[in-house]
C-alpha cells in the first residue's frame, strides 16, 4: 500500500461519502441532539426553530414513563431469547449439514431462503400463519398435543403473541446463524480433522474439541451482527401484532415510531432515540472492549 | 514378527490407479520406506494404512488384525503428517494428550507421559504455550510426539521433512533413527527423497506409477536394482545409462555401448550362458559414476579414452563430464588436483560394477 | 455398524423436519394467494378452486368493495412497485459507486478516516427509529418528504457501508503490482481504477449490488415515515394492507409472493456470496 494517494482518488474516496453522509445522517443526527431539549409541538403550527428550550425535562420524562421502559425491556428480552434459540437451532443444523449425504445441495439452497425474504413478506407469512384457520393451529398443535388442541387465538393473547414474534424471527433468522457456523466449520482444515480421526477421535468429540472451538472468534461475530440486528425489530411487531394486544409485544422501535408518528411528539421521540442510542453505543464499545482484551491476554 | 501386512492393495480415482496390486511386509521394529517421486501412489497406500482412503481391492493387516475396511480411529496407528496438522487452538500439552484423552486414560498417568515424551523431545519449556504460535521444528516434534505417545502398533510418517530446512534436516533424521532405536517402533516412513531412505531406512520399496519396483535393503537396492528405474532413482549423481549391444566374438563377449564408441571385452565370464542368451538385444548398460576409473597414463585394460569438458566441484569430490560422442558420461572421483578441463584421459570400468537391463525390464549381470 | 445407520437417520430426520418447518408457512401464503373469496378461511392447504383472482385484485382493488363490503379501499399496487423498482434500482447503484470509491481508497491507501468508517457501520447497527425522527423533520424543511430523491439519497446512506465492506474485500485481492505496472506505463490514477481494478471486481460489484437491492427493497421503516402517497414503497402498501384494510386474505398472499420475486431470485444468484455479504465481508 503506497502512502500517500494522489488527488484525485483522495477526492472519489472520500468526498461523494461525505457528501452523501452528511448530507443524509449527520445533519439530522446534530438536529436531533437539538431537537431532544425542546419542548416542541408541531400540531401547533410551530416551526422547531421557535420551539422553546426545555432542557433535560424530555429526558427525566423518559425515565419514568413506563411504557418506554417496557418497551426497552421487551425488546431486550426478545433480543435474548431470539439469539439463543437461533444459536443453538443454526448449530445443531451445522452439526447436521457437515458431512456429505444426497441432496445436500438442494437442501443448503432451500435452508436459506428465509434469509432473502423482506421482513414484511415474512411478517405478512406469519400473520397468515397464525390465523386461527391457519396451519399454526390446524397442522403444528395438533402434531404436538393431538387432535383435541384448541384453537389458540394468536394474536389476542400477550404471551401468545410475543411467542408468536418469536417464532416469526427464529424461521427467518435461525439460517443466518446456520450459514456462518456451516461455513466456518466446512473451512476447518482436512488435515486437522485427519490427524484427530487417526488419534482415535469419534466424529462428536473432533466436532465439539476441534471444530467449534477453532470457529470461536466468528461465532462471536455472528452473535453480535444477529443480536444488534434483532434489537432493531420493527417489522414484523407493526405488521403481525401491532404492538398489541395493548401494547405487549412494543418493541422499541415500534414506541419510538408511534411517539414520532402517531403521537407528533417529535422532541421527546428525539429524547428517546437518542438514549437508546447512546445505550447500545456503550454497549457495543463494551463489548469491542471486552473482546479485544481477550484477544491480547491469549 | 509381521507387524503389518499389505496385500494387493489398489485404489482409484475415477479411471486412475493411484496404487495397483501393492504388496509388502513390514516386520516388529524396522524402519521401512515407500520411496518414489511425487504421484507414484506411496502417499495413497500410507493414506490406506490409516484408515483415511478405503481401497478398492487387497488387504491391510496390521498386527494379524484385518482392518481393511476399519476407520481410522480403529486402528492403532499414528500418522504424522508433511504439514503437521496441530491443533493451533490447543496448547502442547493438550496436543501430546489428545489421543490419550481420546483413549480415555487417567489423568496422573497422561501427565506422566506428556512429560515424558516433552523431555524425549526437547518440548518441555513449551508446555503451556499455544500451538498454532510455535515454529515448524516446535510443531513437527508436537506431531511427532502425540503420534508416538499412545503407542501405536505402526508410526506411518508422510514426508515430515519436507518443509523443513536442509540443515534441520540432518539432525532431524539423526533423531528420527535415534528416537525409533531406542523406542524400539516400527516405522513406516514414506519420502521422495532417495538419499533420506537410504540413510534411515532398514529396508526400502520402490515405487512407481502406483506399483513396487523392489524391495530390498538399501545396500541391495544399490547394488542390485531390478529395474532400470530403481538404478535411476538410487544414487546421487544419477547412474549413467546407455544403449548398448551384446556381441560375441570367437569365444569371447564383447559389450558395445553407444554403437561401436565404446567396446568392452567382457571376457570368458562365468555369465556366458545367461549371455548367450542376449546377443543383440537392445540392451541398457548402466554405471554408476563413483565407479568409473580415470586415469593420465593408459593403464592396462582401459576402455576408452575421452576428454573432460568439465568438472565440478562438489567439496571433497568432483564431477568429471567425459565426452562420449554427442553426450557425456559422468564421473565421481575424489579431489584431483591433476586433472583440469580439456585433458586427455583414460578410462575404465570395473566389469564387475556394470549393470545390464533388458531395453524394456530387467538386469542381468552385476 | 448399526450406530452409523442411526446417526444417518437422525441426520435426515433433523434435516427434514427443518426443511419443513422452512416450507410450510410459505406454502400457507402461496396456496392462499390461488384461493378465491370463500376459500379465504379454510383449514386445508390447496384450493379447491384454483384462481387468479387476487392477483388481479391487487392491481385493482376497486373489485373488492364491490364483492365484500370492505370499508377502506386501497390503491393499486402498481405505483408501490414501481416506485420501489426506481427507489431501490437507483439507490443500489448509488450505494455500489460510492461504496467501489470509497472501498479502493480504503484497500489502497486508508483514505477514508476510521471516523467515516465507523460512522458508516453505526448507520447499519443502530436501529433506524432511532434516527427517523430528526430526518422526517430535515426533509420536511427541505421538502423531500413523499420524493423518490428522498428515499434514494437515505437508502444509499444506509446501505453503502455494505458496498464499501463487501467491495474492499474483493479490491484486497487485486494484486497492487498489476496497478503499479499499468501506472509505469503511462497510465493516470483515474485510468488505472477503471482499466485494471474495476473489471476484477466486476463479481464483487454485481454481489454487493445485488445484496444491498435485497436489503433496500425490503426497507419499511423509513419508507412509512417518509412517504405518503407519491414515493410510497411495496412494503408499506403491504403493511396498509394487513393493517387498515380488513381481512383480505387473498390479496395479501399475492401480493407476498408478488413481493417474494426478486428477492428469490436475487437470493439464488448470490447464494455463494452470502455469508460475506451479511458480516459485511467479515467472514469469507
Amino acid at each position: 500500500m503506497r502512502n500517500s494517494p494522489p488527488k484525485i482518488i483522495t477526492y472519489l474516496a472520500n468526498l461523494p461519502l461525505n457528501l452523501l453522509l452528511y448530507a443524509t445522517l449527520i445533519i439530522p443526527f446534530a438536529l436531533m441532539i437539538y431537537l431532544a431539549f425542546l419542548a416542541w409541538n408541531p400540531a401547533a403550527g410551530v416551526n422547531w426553530w421557535e420551539a422553546p428550550f426545555t432542557g433535560v425535562n424530555n429526558f427525566i420524562r423518559a425515565f419514568s414513563d413506563s411504557r418506554f421502559l417496557a418497551a426497552l425491556g421487551r425488546t431486550t428480552a426478545f433480543v435474548v431469547i431470539v439469539v439463543t434459540i437461533e444459536f443453538f437451532l443454526g448449530l445443531a443444523l451445522a452439526y447436521f449439514m457437515l458431512e456429505e449425504f444426497k441432496g445436500k445441495k438442494i437442501s443448503l439452497s432451500l435452508i436459506i431462503y428465509p434469509l432473502m425474504l423482506p421482513w414484511v413478506v415474512v411478517a405478512l407469512i406469519f400473520y397468515l400463519f397464525f390465523q386461527d384457520y391457519g396451519p399454526m393451529n390446524n397442522v403444528f398443535l395438533k402434531l404436538i398435543i393431538g387432535e383435541s388442541a384448541q384453537n389458540i387465538h394468536w394474536f389476542l393473547s400477550s404471551t401468545t403473541a410475543f411467542i408468536s414474534l418469536i417464532i416469526a424471527d427464529v424461521w427467518q433468522w435461525t439460517p443466518f446463524i446456520f450459514l456462518v457456523m456451516y461455513s466456518g466449520l466446512s473451512a476447518v482444515s482436512k488435515r486437522l480433522i485427519e490427524a484427530a480421526q487417526v488419534l482415535g477421535a469419534s466424529s462428536r468429540t473432533i466436532f465439539w474439541r476441534i471444530q467449534l472451538p477453532l470457529i470461536k472468534p466468528l461465532v462471536l461475530i455472528a452473535i453480535v451482527l444477529r443480536a444488534l440486528e434483532a434489537f432493531k425489530v420493527f417489522d414484523i411487531a407493526y405488521v403481525m401484532t401491532g404492538g398489541g394486544p395493548g401494547t405487549s409485544t412494543e418493541t422499541i422501535s415500534l414506541y419510538i415510531y408511534r411517539v414520532a408518528i402517531e403521537y407528533h411528539d417529535i422532541s421527546y421521540a428525539a429524547a428517546l432515540s437518542l438514549i437508546v442510542l447512546v445505550i447500545l453505543v456503550i454497549v457495543i464499545r463494551a463489548f469491542i472492549w471486552y473482546s479485544f482484551e481477550r484477544g491480547v491476554k491469549r | 514378527m509381521d507387524k503389518l501386512i499389505v496385500e494387493n492393495l489398489t485404489k482409484r480415482f475415477g479411471d486412475l490407479f493411484a496404487v495397483k496390486n501393492v504388496s509388502f511386509n513390514v516386520k516388529e521394529g524396522e524402519f521401512f520406506s515407500l520411496l518414489g517421486p511425487s504421484g507414484c501412489g506411496k502417499t495413497t497406500t500410507l493414506r490406506c494404512i490409516a484408515g483415511l482412503e478405503i481401497p478398492d481391492e487387497g488387504r491391510i493387516i496390521i498386527k494379524d488384525r484385518d482392518v481393511t475396511r476399519l476407520p481410522p480411529q480403529e486402528r492403532d496407528v499414528s500418522l504424522v503428517f508433511q504439514e503437521f496438522a496441530v491443533f493451533p487452538h490447543m496448547t502442547v500439552y493438550e496436543n501430546l494428550a489428545f489421543g490419550l484423552k481420546v483413549r480415555k486414560t487417567s489423568k496422573e498417568e497422561i501427565k506422566k507421559k506428556v512429560l515424558e515424551i516433552a523431555e524425549t523431545l526437547n518440548l518441555k519449556e513449551s508446555l503451556s504455550k499455544i500451538a498454532g504460535r510455535l515454529g515448524l521444528s516446535e510443531k513437527q516434534r508436537i506431531a511427532l510426539g502425540r503420534s508416538i505417545i499412545v503407542e501405536p502398533e505402526i508410526l506411518l510418517l508422510d514426508e515430515p521433512l519436507t518443509l523443513v530446512d536442509a540443515k534441520v534436516k540432518e539432525a532431524m533424521r539423526r533423531e528420527l533413527r535415534r528416537l525409533q532405536r531406542d523406542l524400539k517402533i516400527t516405522i513406516l516412513y514414506v519420502t521422495h527423497d532417495q538419499l533420506e531412505a537410504m540413510m534411515m531406512s532398514d529396508r526400502i520399496a520402490v515405487m512407481d506409477a502406483g506399483r513396487i519396483l523392489q524391495i530390498g535393503t538399501p545396500t541391495e537396492i544399490y547394488e542390485d536394482p531390478k529395474k532400470v528405474f530403481v538404478a535411476r532413482f538410487i544414487g546421487s549423481p544419477t547412474i549413467n545409462l546407455f544403449e548398448s549391444k551384446l556381441i560375441r566374438e570367437k569365444d569371447e563377449y564383447a559389450l558395445l555401448i553407444k554403437d561401436r564408441e565404446v567396446k568392452i571385452h567382457l571376457g570368458k565370464t562365468p555369465e556366458r550362458n545367461v549371455l548367450s542368451k542376449c546377443i543383440g538385444w537392445k540392451l541398457i548398460a548402466g554405471i554408476r559414476p563413483e565407479d568409473i576409473e580415470i586415469s593420465k597414463e593408459p593403464e592396462p585394460g582401459y576402455h576408452f579414452s575421452s576428454t573432460i569438458e568439465f568438472i565440478e566441484m562438489m567439496g571433497e569430490r568432483m564431477e568429471v563430464y567425459l565426452k562420449l560422442n554427442e553426450e557425456y558420461i559422468r564421473a565421481l572421483t575424489p579431489l584431483r588436483t591433476d586433472l583440469k578441463e580439456g585433458d586427455h584421459v583414460y578410462v575404465r570400468i570395473p566389469l564387475d560394477k556394470i549393470l545390464l537391463f533388458d531395453a524394456g525390464t530387467e538386469e542381468r549381470i552385476l | 455398524m448399526s450406530q452409523k445407520i442411526i446417526s444417518k437417520l437422525t441426520r435426515y430426520l433433523v434435516i427434514i423436519i427443518f426443511l419443513s418447518w422452512i416450507l410450510i408457512p410459505v406454502l400457507w401464503m402461496v396456496t392462499l394467494a390461488f384461493k378465491s373469496y370463500p376459500e379465504w378461511r379454510v383449514a386445508y392447504f390447496f384450493p379447491k378452486e384454483p384462481t387468479f383472482m387476487n392477483f388481479i385484485l391487487i392491481f385493482e382493488p376497486k373489485q373488492i368493495v364491490g364483492m365484500m363490503g370492505a370499508t377502506a379501499l386501497v390503491d393499486p399496487v402498481t405505483l408501490p412497485f414501481i416506485n420501489s423498482l426506481l427507489v431501490v434500482g437507483a439507490s443500489t447503484v448509488l450505494s455500489v459507486m460510492i461504496g467501489f470509491f470509497t472501498a479502493y481508497g480504503a484497500s489502497r491507501y486508508n483514505s477514508p478516516g476510521p471516523f467515516s468508517l465507523f460512522f458508516t457501520l453505526l448507520t447499519r447497527m443502530l436501529p433506524p427509529a432511532t434516527f427517523v425522527t430528526p430526518i422526517m423533520v430535515y426533509y420536511s424543511n427541505l421538502k423531500l418528504l413523499d420524493s423518490h430523491l428522498g428515499l434514494i439519497l437515505l437508502y444509499s446512506a444506509v446501505t453503502v457501508t455494505y458496498g464499501i465492506w463487501i467491495l474492499k474485500g474483493f479490491i484486497d485481492q487485486v494484486p497492487i503490482e498489476w496497478e503499479q505496472a499499468a501506472l509505469l506505463e503511462g497510465a493516470s490514477h483515474l485510468q488505472v481504477v477503471f482499466r485494471v481494478t474495476l473489471p476484477i471486481v466486476k463479481s464483487g460489484l454485481v454481489v454487493s449490488g445485488l445484496f444491498i437491492f435485497l436489503l433496500n427493497w425490503a426497507e419499511l421503516l423509513f419508507a412509512l415515515v417518509l412517504t405518503n402517497v407519491q414515493a410510497v414503497t411495496l412494503p408499506v402498501h403491504i403493511s396498509k394492507y394487513v393493517g387498515a384494510v380488513g381481512q383480505l386474505y387473498g390479496p395479501q398472499a399475492a401480493l407476498g409472493i408478488l413481493s417474494s420475486l426478486i428477492p428469490v431470485i436475487i437470493g439464488y444468484l448470490i447464494q455463494k456470496h452470502l455469508v460475506t455479504a451479511f458480516t459485511f465481508g467479515m467472514v469469507r
